[in-house]
């Protein structure tokens, strides 16, 4: 479910790894999730994360066969998942010491905003799209990803997104406040080169 | 057309021109080929359609715009002619009206609105379309916070009774040197969504209105009750506000016929017919 690599001294790399399902958070992953964010969280020889998806996309939010209306899973299976959710994404991810970088290319959706909400950089390709489609399918997209993207958005493209459903390109994210910078290449690259960059800086502490 | 409810007064003196389709409730302000002043009068008027468009299950979107070369040219604020009592307290009640429909009648209608700015837009106009879900503004719009306005809007200097949508800075700039500003600085404050140009705007709202139109009516209502809410709360109220809702919202969805697409929008997903979740 993730690919955890931790070549470069310093930092781990945090890959989304589902890439049949474009790296929707199902069960699994997001128990993944939380288990890499606890064991990461008092590392302090990570000093820099970055996560990315694998396979084409960042994450096309959260799995509907898992967590929905025809969910196969166990209710018991279901509530513990939904919980490890809530704590990764409301509180662990906050916590977090280390700088936070991510790589976005294709979808980016719902439940994966709130990863980008507590980057410090966000580098996506020019084919990323980002969007909350949770009204397409007659649903609302949860108050902890609305607040996700309050944070980091403008209250205007929050609505759009919201109410619309329909997904928006790189530059109009990187307009909006979703994203950092946009990149024509594979947006992997420009993010190892920041984290070199923020290796090599002296002082970590006035970093965090 | 539908006329399930009578929009435009009877007599054909409102200021506001009506028109319902396909569930595309356009609501045009003032007079055609005239530049128009707001006055008390118009304030009441938008307040009571907003109030019956809410009721009217016909309509599922709104569409707010100038029916002149304008979208607000101004508020007549004081008539010296009637400098009384009367008059004064009449105005502070329809400013109350104004304050009402930004902060809270609008956000929580539970249709969403739509504003297209063209022309001029003024301080009140810019109280109105705060509350709109979504607006659209062609290039060359003039945004201005009027000073003939300010004694009664009681804009504060630096910008903190201002539109919340803006950047605090533009905000305090703007409010305070009462410069106009036009479509493209409007979307970079956060004014507006999108300036679009004057070929394209229309084509590109009635777009969004149809798409808007075609939503389950109960999720795009909840759907605005989360973005009027969550943002004031903690996250753990965010996730118990958020599991409240869907369990309303699937109960309520489960009895209304008007609501069938969650159910055939997500079988047809899972069954890899569609990808509604994709906008297709």
């Amino acid at each position: 479910m993730l690919k955890i690599d931790d070549h470069i001294p310093g930092a781990r790399i945090i890959g989304l790894d589902r890439a049949e399902k474009r790296n929707a958070i199902g069960v699994e992953l997001t128990l993944a999730l939380e288990q890499i964010l606890l064991e990461t969280r008092f590392r302090e020889d990570i000093r820099i994360l970055v996560f990315h998806g694998i396979g084409g996309h960042f994450s096309a939010g959260m799995d509907m066969k898992d967590f929905f209306d025809s969910s196969t899973r166990s209710p018991e299976l279901i509530q513990k998942a939904r919980k490890a959710t809530e704590h990764w994404r409301c509180h662990l991810l906050r916590k977090m010491p280390q700088f936070i970088v991510t790589a976005v290319e294709g979808y980016c959706l719902g439940g994966a905003l709130p990863i980008l909400q507590c980057s410090d950089v966000v580098i996506a390709s020019k084919n990323a799209q980002f969007g909350l489609p949770e009204i397409n399918f007659g649903f609302v997209p949860g108050g902890q990803i609305v607040k996700a993207v309050e944070l980091m958005a403008t209250k205007r493209a929050l609505s759009y997104m919201a109410l619309s459903g329909r997904l928006i390109d790189a530059n109009q994210a990187n307009s909006w406040g979703l994203v950092t910078r946009v990149v024509d290449e594979e947006p992997m690259t420009p993010a190892l080169e920041l984290v070199n960059k923020y290796l090599e800086l002296k002082s970590p502490v006035l970093t965090q | 057309m539908s006329n399930s409810v009578q929009y435009a007064n009877a007599a054909g003196e409102s200021s506001l021109q009506t028109q319902l389709e396909r569930g595309v409730l356009t609501v045009s302000i003032g007079e055609q080929d005239a530049s128009f002043l707001w006055d008390v009068t118009v304030i009441h008027d938008l307040f009571a359609l907003f109030q019956k468009a809410d009721a009217d299950e016909a309509v599922r979107v709104l569409i707010l715009q100038g029916r002149g070369p304008d979208f607000c040219a101004g508020l007549v604020a004081h008539d010296d002619s009637k400098d009384s009592l009367e008059e004064r307290v009449r105005i502070k009640n329809a400013m109350e009206l104004v304050q009402q429909l930004r902060t809270r009648t609008l956000k929580l209608l539970s249709k969403p609105i739509i504003a297209l700015v063209r022309g001029r837009c003024s301080g009140v106009g810019i109280r109105l379309i705060e509350g709109c879900d979504i607006v659209y503004a062609q290039d060359d719009s003039q945004f201005f916070f009027s000073q003939g306005e300010l004694g009664l809007l009681a804009l504060i200097p630096g910008g903190a009774d201002g539109p919340s949508c803006m950047s605090a800075r533009a905000r305090s700039y703007y409010s305070i040197c009462g410069e106009y500003f036009d479509g493209n600085a409007a979307e970079q404050s956060g004014l507006v969504t999108f300036s679009s140009s004057a070929q394209e705007i229309v084509g590109a709202v009635q777009s969004l209105a149809k798409t808007l139109s075609e939503k389950d009516p109960l999720a795009v209502k909840f759907t605005k009750d989360t973005l009027a809410h969550v943002g004031s709360m903690s996250w753990d109220a965010s996730v118990n506000f958020t599991a409240a809702k869907f369990a309303e919202l699937k109960a309520l969805q489960a009895v209304s016929e008007g609501s069938a697409t969650r159910a055939s929008a997500v079988a047809s997903f899972l069954a890899g017919k569609s990808k509604p979740g994709l906008g297709r």
